[in-house]
């Protein structure tokens, strides 16, 4: 039975995306439809103008379609935002089984009582990912079955975000009209795009620079410690230029894409950037020393936030891979010095792995989390097929 | 409105020098001793005294163990950051170099910062004789402290020690001690009750949120000329030297005297001290009558090299700010938000584009407004 393709959406503040991949008997993944346009309607992740964002949607999963020669009936959704958090739960119950040996039973009872958060009313959960197992009081096992115990306790990494604005972005695609088969974390979306198995034993850091939020991940020892979203993106920096020098905000972008940089540069004060003129702007010229002052400043801040919730966790000494920083803002000039300087630890941008086709689609960062969805939706498409039957091959790829 | 301060001394450097400050001044401001030596503890004169560690030290101190001061702090600081919840602003003063001050001073002042206080703290490097080990350490804990405090003044013992003179060693500890101990004073004075001061309340606060590394200055006269006298001592010891003083963009100099200090003296300091300074650079100057200090005059003085933003500055609006307060509570978040710290209401105007939007509140701050402005970079237009 051949394996139907998956479509990821990514609603951006900058960009929206819609890329169709399939998968072939090795695994690999094939990038065969790509949708993609400026985004309108959103703003620091959230949806402000319905409609706007739903023609806008509707035109971008018209394109893939062509381009992938697909019919698209659902898709897979990518969220952030800066009302996305976490909390770890623990969850325990006592070992049944007459000789004490943990089974399979019992590994889904906990999840279940782990899983089980008590949130606030307007919150839902988007994902729940195992952390550590715990056998009485041996800690960190990773494989509890067939082990001994009187009790079993499971900890877990339960990310959740505020349902009115989860349900406003899928909203935009039902209005298309489209269905939404899963919605996923963009900054975890990303990890699994750009990370080595390697990358995730040795401790990193995912920092996902988008246009409206920066999403951030940390994985150590092989678990997914950390993650989040702050509502500050490359839409900040723009804002700042176009504040700090009174030009207009579409020339502040082409500025800060052109020249921006989070260092500032030796050599920079005797050195100006021309903003050409625009209808009802007479252009000008600005110091080249200026304008990196204001991305630097604002980029040094935004690291500096996400630095502090990490090091809040007594994370960075598991942090042996250093920090990826993937998204858009991973193109500017400079970021990757400034947060190397701001983490101690080597850093690099990660761009899409183990994912193939549209060469536009497996390049830049910017493409991390489209591609990241696609390997999520098959893995879960994967979990979701266990009882039918989809070919053997299919479900080994991501059952061990 | 009036700033609620206290003067934190922690280890047995610091709560010394809490102790001369209290000794030489006549009116009472909150004063915390924090040390892990139940004995010094007792003698001191601090209005609130903790122990901390004594798990581990069994009250007898660290022994110079940089560790051991950390863990003390680390095991009890709960008790530590209640002592701030009901303060605005809290200024260390902490003997770099032992095991108790270096240690612990980065836990407490964590604490003080979350449990909402804004920090100042003077820390000392240990004198020269001291030893290249207690330098040493004394140095990477003010890399450490940097971080963890709005601004701080590092001030070198062996600096102190050139207002003194040729003393013998307990002398010279004492009386370097008392100095600090006077600037200290001055200047909380100064920010806790001001009088006859051109300084607005904000732009003081202002600085010291946004000082970061700055320069302390310290200068003592008497006789007739004691207001010359005061700032040829100002300016003749190498407290503030390096540039300090001349590449300064923001000054707060506190003038210490009795009930005689007169007009023209004061206006003989200021004209002193603005003659050493660049154009741009804004000096909030106020004054502290104590009785102790009649017949002389001390002058104390924090240089920093970061601006203050005045264009930026619009008004103190307490009920929105405790709005922003609401907003950016979060379930993990312990940072309290209060009025008059470090946070100023900014016109919408200031957003661009995104005055209509909910404001993202993180760590206390819009951080809608441009990170420039906030943190007052000066840009040329």
């Amino acid at each position: 039975m051949a394996i139907p393709p998956v479509v990821a959406l990514e609603i951006g503040t900058t960009k929206v995306l819609a890329l169709v991949g399939e998968i072939r008997e090795d695994g690999h993944i094939m990038v065969t439809g790509i949708g993609e346009q400026p985004s309108a309607g959103v703003r620091k992740g959230e949806v402000i103008d319905l409609e706007n964002a739903v023609t806008c949607v509707r035109s971008v999963l018209a394109t893939a379609e062509e381009t992938g020669k697909v019919s698209i009936r659902q898709v897979h959704l990518a969220i952030s935002g800066g009302h996305i958090q976490t909390v770890v739960s623990r969850g325990m119950i006592p070992v049944r089984s007459k000789n004490r040996e943990i089974g399979e039973s019992d590994v889904s009872q906990v999840k279940e009582v782990a899983r089980s958060v008590n949130l606030p009313a307007d919150r839902e959960i988007i994902h729940s990912i195992c952390q550590h197992f715990c056998i009485d009081d041996q800690e960190q096992v990773l494989r509890p079955e067939g082990m001994e115990g009187a009790k079993l306790s499971l900890d877990m990494l339960v990310l959740h975000g505020i349902r009115g604005r989860m349900n406003n972005i899928a909203k935009v695609v039902r209005s298309v009209p489209m269905g939404v088969q899963d919605v996923a974390f963009s900054g975890l979306c990303s990890a699994l795009s750009v990370l080595t198995p390697e990358q995730k034993k040795s401790g990193v850091i995912v920092i996902d620079l988008g246009g409206g939020t920066t999403d951030y991940v940390a994985y150590a020892d092989d678990v997914l410690a950390v993650a989040g979203a702050l509502g500050i993106g490359g839409d900040h920096i723009t804002n700042d230029i176009a504040m700090a020098f009174n030009i207009p905000t579409s020339q502040a972008e082409s500025v800060k894409r052109e020249h921006g940089s989070a260092m500032v540069e030796p050599g920079s004060a005797s050195k100006n950037v021309d903003v050409p003129p625009e209808v009802g702007f007479p252009g000008r010229s600005i110091c080249l020393k200026s304008l990196q002052m204001v991305v630097n400043a604002r980029t040094d801040e935004m690291l500096g936030m996400i630095r502090r919730r990490i090091e809040k966790d007594d994370l960075l000494h598991h942090i042996g891979a250093g920090v990826v920083l993937t998204g858009g803002g991973a193109n500017m000039k400079g970021i990757t010095r400034l947060a190397e300087k701001m983490f101690g630890l080597p850093c690099s941008v990660g761009r899409p792995r183990n994912i193939s086709g549209m060469a536009v689609a497996t390049s830049g960062p910017e493409y991390a989390t489209c591609s990241g969805l696609i390997q999520l939706g098959f893995k879960m498409m994967a979990e979701q097929s266990q009882h039918r039957s989809m070919g053997d091959w299919f479900k080994q790829l991501f059952w061990k | 409105m009036n700033c609620r301060i206290s003067i934190v001394g922690v280890g047995g450097g610091g709560c010394k020098i809490g102790d001369r400050l209290m000794a030489m001044t006549s009116i009472a401001l909150p004063t915390i001793a924090i040390d892990t030596d139940s004995k010094s503890l007792l003698e001191s004169r601090a209005t609130t005294k903790l122990d901390i560690g004594s798990n581990h030290t069994n009250s007898l101190g660290t022994g110079g163990d940089i560790n051991l001061g950390k863990l003390s702090a680390e095991d009890d600081i709960e008790m530590i950051r209640s002592l701030f919840s009901e303060t605005d602003l809290a200024i260390f003063v902490v003997g770099l170099g032992g095991g108790t001050g270096t240690g612990a001073v980065p836990v407490v002042l964590g604490a003080a910062h979350d449990a909402g206080a804004m920090t100042l703290c003077f820390a000392t490097l240990p004198f020269e004789f001291e030893g290249e080990r207690r330098k040493t350490n004394a140095e990477k804990a003010v890399a450490v402290i940097r971080e963890t405090t709005d601004s701080m003044a590092v001030i070198s013992n062996d600096k102190l020690a050139e207002l003194v003179g040729e003393a013998g060693v307990a002398e010279t500890y004492e009386r370097t001690d008392e100095i600090l101990g006077a600037g200290v004073f001055a200047i909380a004075k100064l920010i806790a009750e001001p009088e006859y001061i051109n300084v607005d309340f904000v732009e003081l606060r202002r600085m010291i949120a946004n000082g970061g590394a700055c320069s302390f200055g310290y200068g003592q006269g008497d006789g007739k000329d004691k207001a010359v006298n005061a700032v040829n001592s100002l300016f003749g010891n190498s407290l503030a030297d390096g540039g300090a003083v001349t590449n300064a963009k923001s000054l707060l100099v506190s003038i210490l005297g009795g009930k005689d200090l007169t007009v023209t003296e004061l206006r003989q300091i200021r004209d002193g001290v603005s003659s050493k300074v660049q154009a741009d650079c804004r000096i909030s100057l106020g004054t502290v009558i104590d009785d102790n200090w009649a017949g002389r005059v001390a002058i104390a003085m924090i240089a920093s090299e970061q601006p203050i933003v005045r264009h930026a500055i619009v008004h103190e609006q307490p009920v929105s700010t405790r709005d922003h307060a609401a907003t950016a509570k979060s379930p993990r978040g312990t940072k309290k938000h209060k009025m008059g710290q470090t946070q100023l209401i900014f016109e919408s105007s200031s957003k661009g584009r995104f005055k209509d939007a909910v404001p993202t509140i993180l760590d206390g701050e819009d951080v809608d407004i441009p990170t420039y402005l906030r943190r007052g970079i000066i840009v040329e237009k």
